[in-house]
């Protein structure tokens, strides 16, 4: 099977805080992955490294066997790091995902219109497309911030805790949509609830500095547990 | 009072065009900045000028030349050294006003020129004030216009700006630029002092208004020029300074307002729930 993401032997460090050290997996198109780890751990560091936000000092990233970033990349922020003033409708924000194919006069073509309107009602929210984003609940705004992902036909989707958020009830509907795409999309998703996503997912992938790909079978109620409450001494383990 | 008139809807187009980009980035810190340090500008052109003696075009030019400068020095900075934000905006801001008065000190005769700089000189501007004006307003016309959706997109969120290709630290570099451009002209209008509150009070009434980034550029050229027609002729009947009698107008004009939206949200009654009210502003 075609590699979609290969990483080797990567780290990375903001100064001389080393956040990540010698991290080395890979993933098949198609395959979903849950991300794991406790806060300071280092994912949405590893998420931005695969997007090219970061670049690492050590070891290399492959997308498709290229260096990233990737045109068939999406990327779901946490809902809380966008502003909430600012004046945009949830249309608007899906469309952003179209901006690569502006028109020369820098507008969006019609065609551009119709997937953003479609990936809203892919996820259940075209009825909000008129609304302010920054007035929407945050489950739904959550499913606008996915719309907007799914509206530039990503191979690769990445979602930074996109059910922290959200009631049970919308994160089951989040699932449900990111469940579909498993097998035509390579899917990396954050969490911290990391016995909820265990069905759906190929792997759990634990980041706390280094990086333990797990089978989501082992994955129990003590799992989380073990990960997010260990004590200093095991945590320094290399 | 044709070309005052000329030139204030020109400004008013100028500013209202940039304004929102700056009160919805929050960078209205960066425009005090480059406004303050646009006397290095003038002091330097007035100095080669009056004191050298090498012949130099208005001081204006210098002013432009300084904006721009000061626009880069802070993006760059941002950039390259990592320093806090707000240290480099206030070190830029200092600079250009130190450099500013050092160079005015030593240049014979300023007194007019740093005074029309100081409070604006909207009732003493020539043909020629019009035709840069007119230019700049048509270079940031189609600027914005061009860049609007990917501005909009840089200024939301700039990791996907940076996933569709957009270099952001680029095009953020530009509005810096387009900012000093438009403080510029407003240091015309209504000088240095009150650049700022031209920049940022329409804007932020617009915002009041307006749901959408479009209309509120569309809004706020329009109360740009409310406030610069109520102003002008303030100044005009109280025989006011017009850079400070436009300045008021626009405040005034903010309260007013202000006390209308207050107004509206008191009479209206019943929980609103999320995602219910259109188009509408929280």
């Amino acid at each position: 099977m075609d590699k979609a993401v290969e990483v080797s032997h990567l780290s990375f460090r903001y100064d001389t805080d080393c956040v990540l050290q010698d991290i080395s997996f890979h993933a098949d198109t198609g395959q979903f992955f849950a991300i794991i780890g406790p806060n300071g751990g280092g994912k949405s560091t590893l998420l931005k490294l695969l997007l090219g936000l970061l670049q690492p000092q050590e070891g290399s990233i492959r997308i498709h066997g290229k260096k990233p970033p990737c045109v068939e990349m999406a990327y779901v922020p946490q809902n809380l790091a966008l502003d909430r003033q600012f004046p945009i409708t949830a249309l608007e924000v899906v469309l952003g995902a179209r901006t690569r194919n502006l028109s020369s006069l820098g507008r969006y073509r019609a065609e551009d219109v119709d997937r953003a309107r479609h990936a809203l009602e892919q996820t259940g929210v075209l009825e909000y497309e008129s609304d302010l984003f920054g007035t929407l609940s945050g489950g739904i705004s959550q499913r606008v911030l996915v719309a907007r992902a799914l509206a530039s036909n990503p191979t690769i989707l990445l979602l930074d805790e996109p059910t922290s958020c959200t009631d049970k009830e919308a994160e089951s509907k989040l699932l449900a949509i990111i469940d579909q795409l498993k097998g035509s999309t390579t899917i990396f998703m954050v969490t911290h609830h990391v016995e909820v996503i265990a069905p759906f997912v190929n792997g759990v992938l634990c980041v706390h500095n280094t990086a333990l790909l797990m089978d989501p079978k082992e994955i129990c109620e003590h799992t989380s547990f073990g990960l997010y409450h260990a004590p200093e001494s095991f945590k320094e383990i290399p | 009072m044709f070309w005052p008139l000329v030139v204030g809807l020109l400004v008013s187009i100028l500013g209202g065009s940039i304004g929102p980009f700056v009160v919805i980035r929050r960078i209205a810190f960066i425009s005090g900045s480059i406004a303050h340090s646009v006397l290095a500008g003038v002091g330097l052109f007035l100095y080669l000028d009056r004191a050298i003696g090498l012949p130099m075009p208005p001081p204006i030019y210098g002013a432009l030349l300084a904006a721009i400068v000061s626009a880069l020095c802070i993006s760059r900075g941002q950039r390259y050294f990592k320093e806090r934000e707000d240290s480099i905006i206030a070190s830029v801001w200092a600079a250009g006003m130190a450099i500013g008065i050092i160079l005015l000190s030593k240049t014979p005769g300023y007194t007019s020129e740093i005074s029309s700089i100081l409070i604006g000189n909207l009732l003493w501007v020539s043909p020629q004030d019009a035709l840069l004006l007119a230019l700049l307003t048509l270079f940031s016309l189609l600027f914005t216009s061009l860049n609007f959706q990917k501005l909009k997109l840089v200024l939301f969120d700039e990791d996907e700006a940076f996933l569709q290709g957009i270099e952001t630290k680029r095009l953020y570099e530009q509005l810096l630029i387009l900012v000093g451009i438009g403080v510029v002209a407003l240091v015309q209008a209504v000088g240095i002092v009150l650049a700022i509150t031209m920049l940022t009070i329409p804007s932020l009434l617009a915002g009041l208004f307006c749901s959408r980034l479009s209309t509120m550029v569309l809004a706020a050229i329009v109360f740009s020029m409310i406030s610069m027609g109520c102003g002008l002729y303030a100044a005009y009947l109280l025989d006011w300074p017009a850079g400070a009698s436009i300045a008021l107008c626009a405040i005034v004009i903010y309260g007013i307002g202000h006390g209308i939206q207050r107004g509206k949200k008191l009479g209206k009654s019943g929980i609103r729930t999320h995602g219910t009210r259109k188009g509408t502003r929280p």
